[in-house]
């Protein structure tokens, strides 16, 4: 991507930097316009070392990061109103499912683990918790995606933070197990996702973004 | 500026970044690169738009059909031999420049009327 007119040291080597920072952008977003985005950047590099030498790179830089940044949230939250508008009511359905579902089989998974027997028991049982992960981050994310907006700030930053510390937590869990003080910690990865679902239930008790039923994320999430 | 817009006049008034790209495509086809440094001189370098926010607007501007992209091809100007994107207007995107220009045209003559401007006006305040 970076051709020979960018054989100055301090110009390639800002390009390969800018380069690395596109990841900061949308993958979609990157894919169609950061190789466009890096032979715009390289040119402006090359402009600036022949009109200003090396320390017109720093003024470059500067104005390149906060366009960056800028544009960089702009495109969040751009992508996130265009995959706002493509869920339709049917995935909205299949997300509430998903979040009964894994928390079904949360409640099984404990059940197991709770009633002892034979080793298969406790094997099958975290087996299950696993399974019932994805489907609780995917309804997680779907009532965050459907109701996130009317919610407010940490309403909608809970439901995020719980679909992404809840599977980490049992994630390291499942490599700790072993260890007897931790052999706990796979269970509390889907508590602490219901936990953040049940902060949820707090704050839709209060602001109603559902059309009736508000009080259900509380319930499920306890 | 998405399918939600459909009359021009919704698509008013134009960010200063559409509006300045608009502006500079007005005289022809033109590559990101070339589209910068024409918004840096239409604008004596009062507006300085990096890669990010340049290629974020014209992502919006190719979805809401102001812009094309007419074909890539290498620019004989430079000695880069990549090939580049060329954008130009579409028949909309000039109607909606020629609108925002009428729009700001008159409210620069609004501000003339109220003594804000010289009648004289040519590109500074008196």
């Amino acid at each position: 991507m970076i051709s020979q007119r960018a054989g100055l040291p301090i110009v390639a080597f800002s390009v390969r930097v800018y380069q690395a920072l596109l990841v900061a952008y949308p993958t979609k977003f990157q894919q169609e316009y950061g190789s466009q985005m890096v032979q715009v950047f390289q040119d402006c590099c090359l402009r600036t070392v022949r009109q200003g030498g090396t320390n017109g790179i720093v003024r470059l830089w500067t104005v390149t990061l906060l366009d960056l940044i800028q544009s960089v949230v702009s495109e969040h939250a751009q992508k996130e109103i265009e995959m706002k508008k493509e869920m339709k009511p049917e995935d909205i359905q299949i997300a509430g499912w998903a979040l009964m579902l894994g928390a079904v089989a949360f409640v099984i998974g404990l059940l197991l683990q709770i009633m002892g027997g034979p080793n298969y028991w406790m094997v099958g049982g975290v087996l299950v918790i696993f399974l019932g992960m994805p489907l609780l981050v995917l309804g997680l994310l779907g009532v965050r995606n459907r109701y996130g907006e009317k919610v407010g700030g940490f309403g909608k930053n809970i439901l995020l933070t719980g679909s992404i510390l809840g599977p980490l937590t049992s994630f390291i869990g499942f490599f700790t197990m072993s260890v007897d003080p931790h052999f706990i910690i796979p269970y509390v990865g889907p508590a602490v996702l219901l936990a953040c679902l049940a902060l949820f239930g707090i704050v839709a008790l209060y602001k109603k973004p559902l059309p009736r039923w508000n009080g259900v994320p509380i319930i499920a999430g306890v | 500026m998405t399918d939600t817009l459909q009359t021009p006049e919704e698509f008013l008034p134009l960010t200063p970044a559409v509006f300045n790209i608009l502006l500079a495509l007005a005289d022809g086809e033109k590559h990101g690169y070339g589209i910068m440094l024409d918004v840096e001189a239409n604008t004596k370098g009062r507006v300085l738009m990096g890669p990010g926010t340049l290629y974020g607007s014209i992502k919006r501007m190719l979805q809401a059909d102001l812009i094309e992209e007419s074909d890539e091809r290498v620019d004989p100007e430079t000695d880069d031999p990549r090939r580049r994107a060329y954008y130009r207007l579409t028949g909309l995107g000039r109607r909606i420049l020629r609108m925002e220009a009428e729009r700001l045209a008159s409210q620069v003559q609004i501000a003339k009327t109220k003594n804000i401007l010289a009648t004289d006006f040519s590109g500074g305040a008196t």
